[in-house]
């Protein structure tokens, strides 16, 4: 049994008895845990996993002379008419199924089932996983024009799960014209990474590339830029949560690209060493970080 | 007696057979319909990306620099926001197109055969280009192969991925790959072309340890994109004008 001060800890305890009978025996046992996903929230997708019904069933393999008394406690259906009464037979006794309902929490949840079975006991356990809360944002740095963020989950402990990004609507880009060579910068397009020992995971490249970004340049669409929302979801049995929305946002000016993701925004001039040369670029300085557009802001956190 | 009621049976079964072979062939040349209307400065590029999303299928598109001056219009005044006149903005001349066709199986001889006839169908709409199609693997690409020159006449043109490239073999980012690719492309062709929009979450993490040694462009590409672990199409498109620039985007194909 796994216990630790954060973890609630759920413990169905099926005390089973077959008691003694002349004419069968329990020659095995059996004790299984399952955990169904459940408990979706109104609208979501069904991956979307809220909850896991744990179902623990207990069962005996009973071997003997056919007996009414057996016949009499079988919660299982057994179809005897072709059984010959005189031949040893056997089947699977359901003794007992007891079923409950666990909601995720932020942290993982340890789950066992017990049970007493004549001749010795027996002790099955799963884990309902942790769902994050939310997660911190960071710069990673510029590779080029591309913004790699860098992201922790809160709070608890997520190792080596996977979460994954997905499009969470809202595109609009101003920089695209009907006709643009460059195809809508407007979604998210589905990265996946595995939580490292430190809870974060990354990068989460961010930002159109060097060409693109001399294309708009040179087509005169700066000041210009895109937004969009990205839905992460966290793999769960069964399924996956979505535990964090983040807005996302990029822009070009004349002198600069930027980037920008939930609270955090990073920005760095960068003029256009191709394909083509920036039309009307300033003559000097920097662009004040005031004229720069702003990405829209807040956060959606799913707790 | 016998005989005659064996010969009637045996004439009314081989009716049943020929009946059921008519059903079953007609079935076949009925298919699963497909059809697709787009609005789109690049219809065909339009129409193929909604074939793709319809079916599930890879169909890349490539297209070249249009320079027949009525294949192309002038949208300088309604893209640039700085007012500068000097630099045009030219795109293709496309508008509403609407294609339909069947699929009779899930082979790749009824999806080409589908994508056969929507070429014949774009180019019966006189927009600009004529296209043929390819195949590398379960991919298909949608190639242009012959233009109208400044005059109208049409002329044969060498689509820019056909082009032989050498990049040596190492091991390196998918994205890495692809801008070798494109480097390539523009040193072999002299043709201006830059890369366009990447998903990079998936390319810049997916590795392949790969070269080329004078291969076309095109599958090298397709080789490169296979070591993603997702679909990916990609189109190369071009604005309009003589001197014009072309960019490769790499894009998702939703799943089926």
């Amino acid at each position: 049994m796994v216990s630790c001060r954060y973890c609630a800890v759920f413990i169905l305890a099926i005390a089973v008895s077959l008691g003694a009978t002349t004419a069968a025996d329990a020659q095995e046992s059996s004790l299984t845990i399952q955990t169904t996903p459940g408990g979706q929230r109104p609208n979501a997708p069904a991956s979307y996993v809220d909850g896991y019904t744990v179902t623990c069933t207990a069962a005996a393999w009973v071997e003997g002379e056919w007996s009414p008394y057996l016949y009499a406690y079988n919660w299982l259906y057994v179809d005897s008419s072709e059984v010959d009464y005189a031949q040893d037979f056997g089947f699977w006794y359901v003794v007992a199924v007891t079923e409950d309902y666990v909601a995720v929490t932020p942290y993982n949840q340890y789950i066992s089932c017990y049970a007493d079975f004549l001749g010795g006991s027996q002790m099955v356990d799963a884990t309902v996983p942790g769902v994050p809360t939310g997660e911190t944002i960071q710069s990673g740095g510029w590779s080029d024009v591309y913004q790699l963020w860098q992201q922790t989950l809160t709070p608890g402990n997520y190792s080596n799960r996977w979460v994954t990004e997905q499009d969470g609507g809202g595109g609009s880009d101003t920089c695209w014209y009907w006709g643009s060579p460059i195809p809508p910068f407007t979604s998210i397009t589905g990265g996946d990474w595995q939580v490292g020992s430190s809870n974060d995971y990354g990068p989460d490249w961010h930002g159109w590339g060097t060409d693109a970004v001399a294309h708009y340049r040179s087509e005169g669409r700066a000041p210009c830029q895109t937004d969009f929302y990205q839905n992460m979801l966290i793999d769960m049995p069964g399924g996956s949560t979505l535990y964090q929305v983040n807005p996302m946002s990029a822009g070009i000016t004349d002198l600069t690209v930027w980037c920008a993701k939930g609270d955090q925004f990073e920005q760095r001039t960068r003029l256009s060493p191709s394909p083509s040369p920036t039309p009307h670029a300033r003559p000097q300085g920097f662009a004040d970080r005031s004229s720069v557009l702003m990405p829209r802001r807040g956060m959606v956190s799913r707790h | 007696m016998k005989s005659h009621i064996v010969t009637a049976r045996l004439r009314l079964a081989a009716l049943l057979l020929l009946l059921s072979g008519f059903t079953a062939v007609s079935a076949g040349q009925e298919g699963r319909p497909v059809s697709v209307a787009v609005n789109d400065p690049r219809p065909l590029a339009s129409a193929i990306q909604e074939i793709e999303r319809q079916l599930g299928l890879v169909i890349t598109y490539e297209e070249v620099p249009w320079v027949y001056p009525p294949d192309v219009v002038d949208v300088t005044a309604s893209v640039r926001r700085d007012g500068n006149s000097s630099q045009r903005v030219v795109i293709p001349r496309g508008g509403p197109f609407v294609c339909s066709g069947s699929l009779s199986g899930e082979t790749s001889e009824s999806q080409a055969a589908l994508l056969e006839g929507v070429l014949e169908q774009y180019h019966a709409q006189g927009y600009p280009g004529r296209f043929s199609l390819k195949r590398t693997g379960d991919r298909f690409h949608v190639v242009v192969s012959q233009r109208r020159d400044a005059k109208g006449v049409f002329e044969i043109v060498r689509p820019m991925l056909d082009v032989p490239v050498t990049i040596p073999t190492r091991d390196r980012t998918v994205a890495t790959m692809i801008q070798a690719i494109v480097q390539q492309v523009r040193d072999n062709t002299g043709g201006k072309v830059y890369l366009g929009l990447l998903p990079m979450n998936v390319l810049a993490r997916a590795r392949v340890a790969d070269g080329a040694e004078g291969e076309s462009a095109r599958a090298v590409l397709a080789r490169t994109l296979a070591a993603v672990p997702r679909k990916t199409s990609w189109q190369l498109l071009c604005a309009g004008g003589v001197d014009a620039s072309c960019y490769l985007s790499v894009l998702p194909v939703p799943g089926k």
